[in-house]
């Protein structure tokens, strides 16, 4: 049972009236993993994971999470922050953890003492018999999370979970985040900020209108479906030797930021004969190497340059 | 396993709707509605003492004597001690004049002014410190009136105690036979009454905590935390969690309410009489009757509860839940004004018809029950046909809330909303 993937997903699709939210997905969570589904808002992530904890029933496919199939017997297993966050206003704190821990299966004994610890760990102990409608935005963002992890699940799954905190709270959440991960503990991440992907996580699915469009792991997607880059800094920087640059027919792409450039090369391009033609052209250079793509150059070989959300893009 | 959970939902409904102030006051409003009913009307009767009036005759006649007669006359009304002037001709202003200042000086409660036209039809006046009092002016007014009429049938010829013997009132009991015999005299209103109330507490409690859950759905569906629960339980487990924990908490305050009612029941005609006032007739209601009610009470708020949580769970906004709450509305008001119609024949076809059909029989068949006139046959049918409809109401509003509680923006059409729960 315990080499069963953490998740296992067939063929699943799901429709809503005439929209397809998700169409013909296949994944697979291996235990232990920081799996990071990337997509733009609309892309299937949330049904997805919806699927998994049974709280949407798939309209095809097969789904199966810790060996089981989803349902009773394994929702205990799991902790779940939602993205679209809430907590019962009027409840006290404690009395909100205590509840949810609850219906987890832990008995409100069994659960106290981790409750407090968590409480502590994210700074919230003096808050514990306050209501929830006094605490701050990010406060109840951090309530949430607690809620997901105190009760220890085999299986975590995170939908969009830096979003609102502000950047001190999103560095303690990465480090507590990092902390499940070394405890071997599975973590399902859904975002749409790149970067985060990039940074925490093994494994990468990049969703596309409900379809997964690159799956696998981190470094293997990127060698397979970034296609090979070239990152160059120009000295002097001049708009002719730009020019020349996008002219040269070794180029697919180019991503410019500041005085660094970054390229696609285009397909049986080799890297030594772009830089023999920029050479002998003139073009000043003072870096020029061939580099992994990062998880947003793959992201824009396979899904193209419409941007996952305003601002998303870093 | 999953039981416990679905406990563990409805330990919490039940605290959320315990705990708050509304609650306390609702559960503190029925014994105060009780304690007024059996307690004011005897405050009042006690009220005021005896007023000492004086009786101004101008008529010349015996008017005076008579009037005063009649007041003195012993009244559940109110008592008075008056005693009969007779002006000489041309004083009668100067003794009203006098008679207002000791009015004024608190020396007699007031003055009756009989004019001496007052056989032919001119008004007599009654001049008081508590003209306002409806009561006093009352027995005043009877008094002058009887006097008057009196004497006018002795003019014409007529004995006024031989009118007063043919037209003497029959004497008429409703009693209430039960079980166990014959109940006590007018228990039948008493009855009747205990049922008109009885069906305003089952209108009115499935409304107020019908809506209850409906706005606890709509928060749940608003404040998003009904994500994070339905990844712990299966949405019917949820949904009957709220309907049995606000159910909880309205039959607890009933029983309050009910156990309140029984102590004034034993009690009640003690404490009036120990304050002096004459005790209302409770009715003798059988327990059967009492039994019946509690359950179709029951039966009822879950039925109307899982429609108003389905109803809850499909609204997308405030205005939206609100002509929903219309919508669940309609049948428990066609329920409550059916009573009326059964009240005045509780044996109609209509009574067993509305005895019939769960969406009334939960006010009709205790109604009925209350009023003695249902065959246990009827009430064993109703209660299964309520127990039926209530399950299968339960398994369907369970379904539409699983579909609809986590969609947003506009709400289905019905054709894809059943579309949607036989797909479920």
């Amino acid at each position: 049972m315990g080499s069963s993937p953490a998740v296992e997903i067939r063929g699943l699709r799901k429709e809503y009236g005439d929209t397809v939210a998700v169409d013909g997905l296949d994944l697979v969570v291996p235990r232990g993993a920081t799996y990071a589904l990337l997509g733009p808002n609309g892309s299937g992530k949330t049904t997805t994971i919806r699927t998994l904890l049974r709280i949407q029933e798939p309209d095809a496919g097969e789904v199966r999470v810790l060996g089981e199939k989803p349902g009773p017997g394994v929702r205990d297993r799991i902790g779940y922050l939602p993205e679209e966050r809430g907590l019962y206003p009027r409840m006290k704190v404690r009395e909100v953890l205590t509840f949810l821990a609850e219906l987890k299966g832990m008995a409100p004994r069994d659960s106290r003492p981790r409750i407090d610890g968590w409480l502590d760990r994210v700074d919230l102990s003096e808050r514990a018999d306050d209501r929830v409608q006094t605490l701050s935005k990010g406060m109840q963002q951090k309530l949430q999370f607690v809620a997901a992890v105190v009760h220890e699940p085999e299986l975590v799954i995170l939908d969009e979970p830096f979003s609102g905190l502000d950047p001190i709270n999103q560095q303690a959440l990465r480090e507590i985040v990092a902390e499940i991960r070394r405890s071997e503990r599975t973590i399902l991440f859904s975002t749409h900020i790149i970067e985060h992907a990039e940074r925490l996580c093994d494994h990468v699915c990049i969703l596309s209108h409900g379809r997964a469009v690159v799956e696998g792991e981190v470094g293997r997607v990127k060698r397979e479906h970034g296609g090979r880059h070239v990152g160059l800094t120009l000295d002097p920087w001049t708009p002719e030797a730009v020019a020349a640059v996008r002219a040269a027919p070794e180029v697919a792409r180019v991503h410019q930021d500041g005085h660094a450039i970054e390229l696609s090369l285009a397909d049986g391009a080799d890297p030594r004969a772009l830089l023999a033609r920029l050479v002998q052209g003139g073009v000043g250079l003072i870096r020029f190497e061939v580099v992994e793509p990062s998880l947003h150059q793959v992201f824009i070989e396979r899904v193209g340059s419409r941007p996952i959300e305003e601002g998303a893009l870093v | 396993m999953n039981r416990s959970r679905t406990w563990t939902i409805v330990k919490r409904e039940f605290l959320a709707t315990t705990r708050t102030k509304g609650f306390l006051l609702g559960t503190l409003f029925g014994p105060a509605i009780m304690a007024g009913w059996i307690l004011l009307p005897a405050l009042f009767t006690d009220s005021g003492g005896t007023r000492d009036v004086v009786v101004i005759d101008g008529t010349r006649t015996d008017l005076g004597e008579a009037v005063a007669e009649q007041l003195t006359r012993d009244s559940e009304e109110m008592a008075f001690a008056a005693r009969v002037v007779a002006p000489p001709p041309g004083a009668a202003d100067s003794v009203r004049a006098e008679m207002a200042a000791r009015t004024a000086a608190g020396e007699i409660d007031g003055y009756v002014w009989l004019p001496p036209g007052l056989p032919a039809g001119e008004s007599a006046s009654y001049e008081a410190r508590h003209a306002t009092n409806m009561r006093e002016v009352r027995s005043v007014r009877s008094a002058v009136d009887d006097a008057v009429r009196q004497s006018r049938l002795r003019a014409a010829g007529i004995d006024p105690s031989t009118l007063s013997e043919a037209l003497r009132p029959t004497p008429f009991e409703a009693r209430e036979v039960t079980a166990e015999g014959h109940g006590a005299a007018a228990s039948g209103e008493a009855m009747i009454m205990t049922a008109i109330i009885a069906v305003f507490v089952i209108y009115f409690i499935i409304l107020l905590y019908g809506n209850s859950v409906l706005r606890g759905v709509r928060e749940e569906k608003e404040n998003r935390v009904v994500e994070i629960v339905l990844s712990s339980i299966r949405a019917e487990q949820l949904m009957a969690g709220k309907v049995f924990g606000i159910g909880g908490a309205c039959l607890l305050q009933v029983a309050i309410w009910v156990a309140v009612a029984a102590l004034v029941a034993a009690f009640g005609e003690d404490i009036v009489r120990s304050i002096g006032g004459q005790p209302p007739t409770l009715p003798n209601l059988p327990l059967s009757a009492a039994f019946i009610y509690v359950a179709f009470f029951a039966g009822g708020f879950f039925l109307y509860a899982s429609i108003y949580a389905a109803l809850g769970s499909l609204a997308t906004s405030g205005q939206d839940a609100q002509n929903m709450q219309f919508a669940a509305m309609v049948p428990l008001m066609v329920a409550f004004f059916m009573a009326f119609g059964v009240m005045n024949d509780p044996e109609s076809r209509l009574a067993v018809v509305a005895s019939l059909i769960p969406f009334t029989s939960l006010i009709v068949v205790p109604l009925r029950a209350i009023l003695g006139a249902i065959p246990w046959p009827q009430t064993l049918l109703a209660a299964v046909l309520l127990a039926l409809t209530c399950w299968g109401t339960l398994w369907i509003a369970g379904r539409i809330y699983r579909v609809t509680v986590l969609a947003t923006g506009q709400r289905p059409s019905l054709r894809r909303l059943w579309r949607w729960v036989r797909a479920s």
